[in-house]
């Protein structure tokens, strides 16, 4: 039974990679080509970000291990390991675990309730085991070629990477559990779980914003957080322990993180049928009859793009980067410190405007609205399709709400952060065009990206917005783009002087955008309605 | 109202439907039935300019699904067989998106919403997400929003599966109203009591060809629609 679970969610997982769903490219296969640009895209950005925490490693174990503190730096890699997947799995825990489309279908077949459950830990995991290697292996591998090759800390290191992901995902279907029984509860529950899911975010970024005071703590203060490490989060210190080779540790490590996700395991399985099956919260409320409006059918469809938006799990996925607008707003009004020294600091206000360009770029090309916004539609594409207006109208629905979305918290960061570092009107003109252009592009790039690679039939919104191949592909494509404006600054733009930079780079993206968008009128309209 | 001609769609090697050819008039009820997989559902959906075609052509009201297909979808109502309408929406909100693309006057809007959600007793729960709906509730509202802004031609894809009686038969009424006004509708049914009763014509399709049309007496004679139905199904 259990086989049988786990044989369909690897289906469901690797399906988009083969296929393009039962509508997309009218189910053939894809060409090996295909499979290769992919698969190089993906070693580019997965590439990228191990090289990045491996640069951040790189640092800290030399310090670490010059002082005798091996085990306090596997510890500390551990504890990010974590915290990086448990923000990988926790916003879709509560949408993949018990909130599948197939709940019924397999509620009634004879599998024990725990075999659901469990295969749709395994997919979790699967996530999770993902970004936390992201930060774990480049430590390791950066251990190894700094203090040499031995076989049996190696071993230890690989069981850990795979034990270490348990922890992150107890936490993650926890606070899934959590937000469902609010949803069956509450009726505003979409409002209360943003709420939460937001305040929680909002303190996990402002705490690794200060993650540079952090490694310099670090690294001049080894021996007291070895302590504290010992003290209050001993599993880390244990699996920091058992990654430098102590089979005692590897074992204690194996048992607490193996032990937290048992008992988890073990509570949500009992709970597991009653989530499911209670009835949603919000579905007793009334009609009552109230004047209606007429809107002009684009409105019509933005606003059902809007209503999606509701659901907390999408709004966390997609539109992460409006999230970050509103906390970097926060962090730059009460951080006046920061700001002051900024002011004094003498750097040229030209540099300045470049680099927050190119910071709010990348925060504008978080956002993947548009690149799941087809896959979305799924089974309701008939609704679209066989309504009496023009698919450019539907594109245009899906890229207004991404640009308003993304420009609208991005011109008030812009004004905030520009008043604050006293940059001069034209240069934050400047800003606010090459960060609008950027925020344009990434939002066509993901409908385009969205159109070639659809996944009409999830059983699992989370499987369109975080799982998918088009997902994956805009969004190392789009920090590629904001990649570019800073590749760019530090090539030609230290040399055309930053007004002119910024100008250049402007008229470049919103070139690129305007060819896309003749794109998306021709062959994405023929293509839309192949689906 | 709704002209086919020649129509033939292929998917890979095999013809789904294969030279078909159905003319329906303004007030006829036209049933289209078949076994599973005889190309009932793929004709509908090419009518509706879902589905993309080979061959020949299609006209509603005059005007080819091919040339124009806005505005022959601006001229009909389609209802799939299984209505999935967006779950994130309540009742009352995908109504009104639908209403704003068809664009239709509010106070229209708001007369017929009333009417209709009355009429099948889903006024009280217009305001619950769809998600929340069952299946026969999702099946009337799919059909409180196509009769919204009164379609020339109807097009229904099992139509009756997943309603109550009453609904059915309210259902049924609703049909023969619409098609007394003036409209037309094609719907494709398994259950051949109903299309007896209810059709003026009828069409019987067997591995994608058509193999009887016409007024429900030339089709079935003397004998039942039960019976031509599972005679010709052996026969060919």
């Amino acid at each position: 039974m259990l086989k049988l679970l786990l044989k369909k969610q690897a289906l469901e997982t690797l399906a988009f990679f083969t296929t393009g769903g039962r509508y997309g490219s009218n189910g053939k296969k894809r060409s090996p080509l295909f499979i290769v640009a992919i698969a190089l895209l993906l070693l580019y950005g997965v590439g990228a970000t191990v090289a990045l925490m491996g640069y951040l490693s790189w640092t800290l174990c030399e310090a670490f291990v010059q002082s005798g503190l091996t085990g306090v730096y596997f510890a500390m890699n551990a504890t990010m390991a974590c915290a990086l997947a448990l923000i990988g799995s926790m916003f879709s825990a509560k949408s993949k675990l018990f909130e599948a489309k197939d709940n019924d279908l397999l509620l009634s077949m004879p599998f024990p309730t725990w075999t659901i459950l469990f295969s749709r830990m395994a997919g979790l995991y699967g996530m999770a085991f993902l970004f936390s290697s992201i930060a774990f292996i480049p430590a390791c591998v950066v251990y190894f070629i700094q203090t040499g090759f031995a076989l049996l800390p190696a071993i230890f290191c690989i069981l850990n990477s795979f034990v270490l992901p348990l922890l992150a995902l107890s936490i993650s279907a926890l606070i899934g559990w959590a937000l469902a029984m609010i949803g069956n509860r509450v009726r505003s529950k979409n409002l209360v779980t943003t709420i939460l899911l937001l305040a929680f975010f909002t303190g996990y970024t402002l705490l690794y914003s200060k993650m540079g005071e952090a490694i310099e703590f670090i690294l001049t203060h080894g021996n007291e957080i070895g302590a504290a490490m010992q003290t209050w989060l001993f599993p880390f210190y244990l699996a920091g322990l058992a990654c430098s080779g102590n089979a005692f540790a590897l074992l204690g490590t194996i048992g607490v993180f193996g032990g937290v996700f048992a008992l988890v395991y073990w509570l949500l399985s009992r709970a597991f049928l009653k989530t499911v099956t209670t009835r949603r919260g919000g579905a007793g409320k009334k009609y009552k009859e109230k004047k209606i409006k007429r809107s002009p059918a684009i409105f019509a469809l933005v606003k059902k793009e809007l209503f999606r938006m509701k659901n907390p799990m999408i709004l966390f996925n997609t539109a992460i980067g409006s999230m970050l607008f509103i906390i970097l707003i926060i962090f730059a009004l009460f951080n006046a410190e920061l700001v002051n020294m900024i002011n004094a600091s003498g750097v040229d206000k030209g540099e300045i405007a470049v680099i927050v360009a190119v910071v709010l770029s990348f925060i504008a090309s978080s956002n993947m609205i548009t690149a799941s916004s087809v896959s979305l539609e799924g089974e309701n594409l008939w609704i679209l399709k066989s309504a009496p207006v023009k698919t450019e109208e539907i594109f245009a629905a899906k890229l207004l709400l991404q640009i308003a979305l993304t420009c609208i918290p991005a011109t008030i960061a812009i004004v905030v952060v520009c008043a604050l570092l006293q940059i001069p009107p034209l240069l934050s003109l400047l800003v606010w065009l090459c960060v609008s252009v950027t925020a344009c592009l990434c939002a066509v790039l993901g409908l385009i990206v969205n159109l070639k690679l659809p996944n009409l039939t999830w059983t699992s919104e989370i499987a369109a917005v975080k799982q998918s191949l088009s997902v994956v592909v805009s969004m190392f494509t789009s920090w590629g783009i904001a990649a570019l404006l800073i590749a760019g600054h530090f090539t030609i733009g230290t040399l055309m002087g930053a007004p002119l930079y910024l100008t250049f780079a402007f008229a470049l993206y919103a070139s690129a955008c305007g060819f896309m968008l003749v794109w998306l009128g021709t062959h994405g309209v023929k293509i839309f309605e192949r689906l | 109202m709704l002209k086919i001609e020649h129509l033939t769609k292929v998917y890979g090697e095999k013809k789904a439907v294969d030279d078909i050819s159905l003319h329906i008039q303004k007030g006829e009820i036209y049933g289209f039935i078949g076994h599973n997989g005889a190309g009932k559902t793929t004709t509908l959906k090419a009518c509706c300019g879902l589905l993309g075609f080979e061959k020949g052509e299609i006209y509603i009201d005059g005007v080819s699904v091919k040339e124009n297909p806005l505005a022959c979808k601006a001229k009909l109502a389609y209802i799939p067989d299984n209505p999935d309408l967006y779950a994130f929406m309540t009742g009352v909100q995908y109504l009104n998106f639908v209403g704003d693309v068809y664009k239709v006057e509010a106070s229209v809007r708001q007369e017929k919403i009333h009417r209709h959600a009355d009429l099948f007793e889903l006024t009280e729960s217009l305001a619950m997400p769809i998600g929340a709906y069952s299946h026969g509730m999702k099946q009337k509202l799919a059909l409180i929003s196509a009769l919204m802004h009164e379609p020339k031609l109807m097009i229904m894809d099992e139509p009756f599966v997943g309603l109550d009686p009453k609904a059915a038969h309210t259902v049924k009424q609703i049909m023969r109203e619409l098609c007394d006004q003036g409209s037309a509708i094609f719907f494709s049914t398994h259950v051949l009591e109903v299309a007896e009763k209810l059709c003026d014509k009828v069409a019987i399709i067997k591995d994608g060809k058509l193999i009887a049309s016409g007024t429900m007496e030339e089709v079935t004679g003397d004998t039942s629609l039960e019976d031509v139905f599972l005679s010709m199904a052996e026969e060919r």
